[in-house]
Protein backbone atom coordinates (compact mmCIF):
# COMPACT_ATOMS: atom_id res chain seq x y z
CA UNK A 1 0.00 0.00 0.00
CA UNK A 2 0.66 3.91 -0.27
CA UNK A 3 3.27 5.19 2.39
CA UNK A 4 -0.56 6.57 3.67
CA UNK A 5 -1.12 3.48 5.65
CA UNK A 6 2.15 4.45 8.11
CA UNK A 7 1.14 7.64 8.53
CA UNK A 8 0.32 8.43 12.28
CA UNK A 9 1.00 12.13 13.60
CA UNK A 10 -0.18 14.27 17.10
CA UNK A 11 -0.89 17.21 17.63
CA UNK A 12 -1.25 19.27 20.85
CA UNK A 13 -3.52 22.28 20.72
CA UNK A 14 -4.20 24.96 23.44
CA UNK A 15 -7.53 26.18 24.00
CA UNK A 16 -7.50 28.71 22.13
CA UNK A 17 -9.43 29.56 18.60
CA UNK A 18 -6.70 30.51 17.14
CA UNK A 19 -4.63 27.45 17.00
CA UNK A 20 -7.61 26.82 13.98
CA UNK A 21 -4.84 28.52 12.03
CA UNK A 22 -2.39 25.89 13.12
CA UNK A 23 -3.80 23.04 13.10
CA UNK A 24 -5.00 23.94 9.54
CA UNK A 25 -1.11 23.98 8.82
CA UNK A 26 -0.46 20.70 10.49
CA UNK A 27 -3.90 18.97 8.20
CA UNK A 28 -1.88 20.47 5.07
CA UNK A 29 1.84 19.07 5.74
CA UNK A 30 0.02 15.76 6.95
CA UNK A 31 -2.54 15.39 3.47
CA UNK A 32 0.67 16.24 1.75
CA UNK A 33 2.82 13.04 3.04
CA UNK A 34 -0.44 10.64 2.88
CA UNK A 35 -1.38 11.65 -0.46
CA UNK A 36 -5.00 13.13 0.20
CA UNK A 37 -6.86 15.75 -2.12
CA UNK A 38 -7.71 19.04 -1.05
CA UNK A 39 -11.58 18.99 -0.84
CA UNK A 40 -11.44 16.33 1.16
CA UNK A 41 -8.57 17.67 3.28
CA UNK A 42 -11.06 21.00 2.96
CA UNK A 43 -14.11 18.52 4.72
CA UNK A 44 -11.66 17.48 7.09
CA UNK A 45 -10.87 21.36 8.13
CA UNK A 46 -14.36 22.07 8.28
CA UNK A 47 -15.64 18.92 10.54
CA UNK A 48 -12.76 19.79 12.94
CA UNK A 49 -13.34 23.52 12.97
CA UNK A 50 -16.58 22.93 14.37
CA UNK A 51 -15.79 20.46 17.14
CA UNK A 52 -12.57 22.53 18.15
CA UNK A 53 -14.88 25.77 18.85
CA UNK A 54 -17.27 23.67 20.92
CA UNK A 55 -14.42 22.94 22.71
CA UNK A 56 -13.03 25.83 23.21
CA UNK A 57 -16.06 27.70 23.61
CA UNK A 58 -17.88 25.47 25.41
CA UNK A 59 -15.97 22.60 27.30
CA UNK A 60 -14.38 24.11 30.04
CA UNK A 61 -15.41 26.06 33.58
CA UNK A 62 -12.08 27.47 33.89
CA UNK A 63 -10.23 30.29 32.70
CA UNK A 64 -7.29 28.12 33.07
CA UNK A 65 -4.66 26.95 29.70
CA UNK A 66 -6.00 23.44 28.76
CA UNK A 67 -4.38 21.17 26.11
CA UNK A 68 -6.26 19.50 23.81
CA UNK A 69 -4.53 16.36 21.47
CA UNK A 70 -5.66 15.21 18.03
CA UNK A 71 -3.92 11.86 17.12
CA UNK A 72 -3.96 11.86 12.87
CA UNK A 73 -3.94 8.26 11.45
CA UNK A 74 -4.62 6.17 8.04
CA UNK A 75 -5.99 2.89 8.40
CA UNK A 76 -7.65 1.20 6.01
CA UNK A 77 -7.79 4.11 3.47
CA UNK A 78 -9.65 6.05 5.98
CA UNK A 79 -8.45 9.04 7.83
CA UNK A 80 -9.00 8.86 11.67
CA UNK A 81 -8.95 11.95 13.89
CA UNK A 82 -9.27 10.96 17.47
CA UNK A 83 -10.18 14.18 19.32
CA UNK A 84 -8.91 13.89 23.17
CA UNK A 85 -9.86 17.14 25.25
CA UNK A 86 -10.03 17.04 29.56
CA UNK A 87 -13.22 19.67 29.94
CA UNK A 88 -16.51 18.79 31.56
CA UNK A 89 -17.59 15.42 29.95
CA UNK A 90 -19.48 15.96 27.13
CA UNK A 91 -20.81 13.98 24.04
CA UNK A 92 -21.86 16.21 21.16
CA UNK A 93 -23.21 13.07 19.03
CA UNK A 94 -26.18 13.67 21.91
CA UNK A 95 -27.25 17.30 21.05
CA UNK A 96 -30.75 16.98 19.53
CA UNK A 97 -30.20 17.60 15.71
CA UNK A 98 -31.12 20.76 14.19
CA UNK A 99 -34.73 21.15 12.43
CA UNK A 100 -33.48 21.49 9.06
CA UNK A 101 -36.80 22.38 7.64
CA UNK A 102 -37.07 25.27 9.98
CA UNK A 103 -36.14 28.49 8.63
CA UNK A 104 -31.96 29.13 9.36
CA UNK A 105 -32.92 32.21 11.34
CA UNK A 106 -35.79 30.43 13.46
CA UNK A 107 -33.76 27.67 14.44
CA UNK A 108 -32.67 26.78 17.80
CA UNK A 109 -29.33 27.37 18.50
CA UNK A 110 -26.91 24.73 18.51
CA UNK A 111 -26.77 21.51 17.03
CA UNK A 112 -25.66 22.49 13.82
CA UNK A 113 -21.48 22.45 14.06
CA UNK A 114 -21.81 18.85 15.07
CA UNK A 115 -24.18 18.24 12.00
CA UNK A 116 -21.73 19.52 9.90
CA UNK A 117 -18.95 16.94 11.30
CA UNK A 118 -21.29 14.30 10.69
CA UNK A 119 -21.98 15.00 7.05
CA UNK A 120 -19.00 15.61 5.83
CA UNK A 121 -16.80 13.16 7.91
CA UNK A 122 -18.43 8.89 7.58
CA UNK A 123 -18.30 8.35 11.29
CA UNK A 124 -18.17 10.21 14.04
CA UNK A 125 -18.03 8.07 17.25
CA UNK A 126 -17.93 9.59 21.27
CA UNK A 127 -16.42 7.73 24.26
CA UNK A 128 -15.01 8.92 27.57
CA UNK A 129 -11.55 7.68 28.79
CA UNK A 130 -10.62 8.18 32.46
CA UNK A 131 -12.05 11.41 31.96
CA UNK A 132 -11.06 12.31 28.88
CA UNK A 133 -13.57 13.04 26.02
CA UNK A 134 -12.66 11.25 22.76
CA UNK A 135 -14.34 11.68 19.74
CA UNK A 136 -13.15 9.93 17.08
CA UNK A 137 -13.97 10.96 13.06
CA UNK A 138 -13.56 8.59 10.32
CA UNK A 139 -13.48 9.43 6.62
CA UNK A 140 -12.75 7.07 4.48
CA UNK A 141 -10.49 8.67 1.17
CA UNK A 142 -12.11 6.75 -2.01
CA UNK A 143 -15.68 8.63 -1.07
CA UNK A 144 -13.36 12.13 0.25
CA UNK A 145 -12.07 11.78 -3.99
CA UNK A 146 -15.68 11.27 -5.31
CA UNK A 147 -16.53 14.55 -3.17
CA UNK A 148 -19.92 13.14 -2.23
CA UNK A 149 -21.78 14.35 0.44
CA UNK A 150 -24.19 12.29 2.84
CA UNK A 151 -27.29 14.59 4.09
CA UNK B 1 -6.26 31.32 5.63
CA UNK B 2 -6.93 35.50 5.90
CA UNK B 3 -9.76 37.09 5.22
CA UNK B 4 -11.11 40.13 3.50
CA UNK B 5 -14.13 42.22 3.08
CA UNK B 6 -14.52 45.20 0.77
CA UNK B 7 -17.99 46.76 0.32
CA UNK B 8 -18.70 48.43 -3.19
CA UNK B 9 -21.73 51.18 -4.21
CA UNK B 10 -22.58 49.36 -7.15
CA UNK B 11 -25.04 52.33 -7.62
CA UNK B 12 -27.43 54.10 -5.33
CA UNK B 13 -29.29 51.89 -2.38
CA UNK B 14 -27.05 48.68 -3.81
CA UNK B 15 -24.29 47.40 -2.04
CA UNK B 16 -21.64 44.53 -3.09
CA UNK B 17 -19.95 43.08 -0.38
CA UNK B 18 -16.89 40.97 -1.62
CA UNK B 19 -15.95 38.46 0.43
CA UNK B 20 -12.45 36.75 -0.22
CA UNK B 21 -10.51 33.74 2.33
CA UNK B 22 -11.91 32.08 4.85
CA UNK B 23 -14.96 32.88 6.81
CA UNK B 24 -14.77 31.24 10.06
CA UNK B 25 -14.29 31.03 13.87
CA UNK B 26 -11.48 33.49 13.34
CA UNK B 27 -12.79 36.19 10.75
CA UNK B 28 -16.28 36.39 11.43
CA UNK B 29 -16.40 39.09 13.75
CA UNK B 30 -14.54 41.43 10.87
CA UNK B 31 -17.87 40.52 8.45
CA UNK B 32 -19.78 41.33 11.41
CA UNK B 33 -18.48 44.75 12.11
CA UNK B 34 -18.73 45.77 8.76
CA UNK B 35 -21.94 44.94 8.52
CA UNK B 36 -22.88 47.42 11.18
CA UNK B 37 -21.43 49.76 9.53
CA UNK B 38 -23.26 48.81 6.38
CA UNK B 39 -26.87 48.84 7.75
CA UNK B 40 -26.32 52.74 8.76
CA UNK B 41 -26.09 52.91 5.06
CA UNK B 42 -29.47 52.07 4.67
CA UNK B 43 -29.68 50.08 1.57
CA UNK B 44 -32.06 48.59 -0.25
CA UNK B 45 -30.33 45.22 -1.62
CA UNK B 46 -26.88 43.86 -0.22
CA UNK B 47 -25.06 41.31 -2.65
CA UNK B 48 -22.72 39.04 -1.13
CA UNK B 49 -20.12 38.19 -3.70
CA UNK B 50 -18.29 35.23 -2.73
CA UNK B 51 -16.07 34.58 -5.97
CA UNK B 52 -13.21 34.62 -3.91
CA UNK B 53 -14.37 33.00 -0.97
CA UNK B 54 -12.78 29.59 -0.41
CA UNK B 55 -13.76 28.24 3.10
CA UNK B 56 -17.22 29.19 5.34
CA UNK B 57 -17.70 27.22 8.72
CA UNK B 58 -21.31 27.24 10.52
CA UNK B 59 -20.48 30.67 12.27
CA UNK B 60 -19.94 32.07 8.68
CA UNK B 61 -23.04 31.24 7.83
CA UNK B 62 -24.60 32.38 10.97
CA UNK B 63 -23.07 35.52 10.49
CA UNK B 64 -24.07 36.27 7.03
CA UNK B 65 -28.03 35.05 7.79
CA UNK B 66 -27.89 37.78 10.91
CA UNK B 67 -26.99 40.43 8.47
CA UNK B 68 -29.78 39.14 6.55
CA UNK B 69 -32.18 39.17 9.52
CA UNK B 70 -31.21 42.70 10.16
CA UNK B 71 -31.64 43.90 6.54
CA UNK B 72 -35.33 42.39 6.61
CA UNK B 73 -36.53 44.83 9.62
CA UNK B 74 -34.99 47.72 7.50
CA UNK B 75 -36.98 46.42 4.26
CA UNK B 76 -33.69 45.78 3.04
CA UNK B 77 -33.07 42.16 0.70
CA UNK B 78 -29.40 40.30 0.85
CA UNK B 79 -28.74 37.99 -1.70
CA UNK B 80 -25.88 35.86 -2.64
CA UNK B 81 -23.70 35.74 -5.59
CA UNK B 82 -20.74 33.22 -7.02
CA UNK B 83 -21.37 30.69 -4.85
CA UNK B 84 -18.04 28.76 -5.30
CA UNK B 85 -18.98 24.65 -4.70
CA UNK B 86 -17.27 24.11 -1.52
CA UNK B 87 -19.11 27.14 -0.38
CA UNK B 88 -22.51 26.23 -1.61
CA UNK B 89 -22.35 22.78 -0.15
CA UNK B 90 -21.83 23.86 3.45
CA UNK B 91 -25.39 26.25 2.62
CA UNK B 92 -26.72 22.77 1.27
CA UNK B 93 -25.65 20.75 4.35
CA UNK B 94 -27.11 22.64 6.60
CA UNK B 95 -30.31 23.99 4.38
CA UNK B 96 -29.07 27.20 4.78
CA UNK B 97 -29.63 28.85 1.25
CA UNK B 98 -32.04 32.12 1.80
CA UNK B 99 -34.73 31.68 -0.93
CA UNK B 100 -33.96 35.33 -2.78
CA UNK B 101 -32.18 34.45 -6.14
CA UNK B 102 -28.88 33.68 -6.35
CA UNK B 103 -26.71 34.94 -8.73
CA UNK B 104 -23.97 32.87 -10.46
CA UNK B 105 -22.46 36.32 -12.10
CA UNK B 106 -21.90 39.88 -12.07
CA UNK B 107 -24.11 39.78 -15.39
CA UNK B 108 -26.62 38.39 -13.74
CA UNK B 109 -27.49 40.70 -11.18
CA UNK B 110 -27.16 43.51 -13.55
CA UNK B 111 -29.99 42.12 -15.66
CA UNK B 112 -31.70 41.45 -12.38
CA UNK B 113 -31.66 45.04 -11.51
CA UNK B 114 -32.67 46.27 -14.64
CA UNK B 115 -35.42 43.99 -14.38
CA UNK B 116 -35.89 45.37 -10.88
CA UNK B 117 -35.79 49.14 -12.45
CA UNK B 118 -38.16 48.75 -15.37
CA UNK B 119 -40.68 47.35 -12.71
CA UNK B 120 -40.10 50.33 -11.06
CA UNK B 121 -40.50 52.55 -13.53
CA UNK B 122 -43.89 50.59 -14.93
CA UNK B 123 -45.09 51.10 -11.39
CA UNK B 124 -44.75 54.75 -10.82
CA UNK B 125 -46.19 55.22 -14.35
CA UNK B 126 -49.03 53.24 -14.03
Amino acid sequence: MTSAENCQKTIILKNDLAELRRFGRFLTGFGENAGLPDPFLQDVRLAFEEVFSNIVLYSYTDEALHQIEIRFRMQENCLVLEIRDDGRPFDPLQVPRPDLDKPFIEREVGGLGIHLTCSLMDQVGYHSDAGINVLTMTKSVSRGEEGSVSH
Amino acid sequence: MTFTVNVDEKKPGVLIVSLAGSLDTNTYTQLDQEMVLLLQREPTLVVIDMEFLNYISSIGISSILKAKKELKKQGAELSLMNLQPQIRKVFDIINALPSQPIFSSTEELDRYLLQMQRETIAGQTE
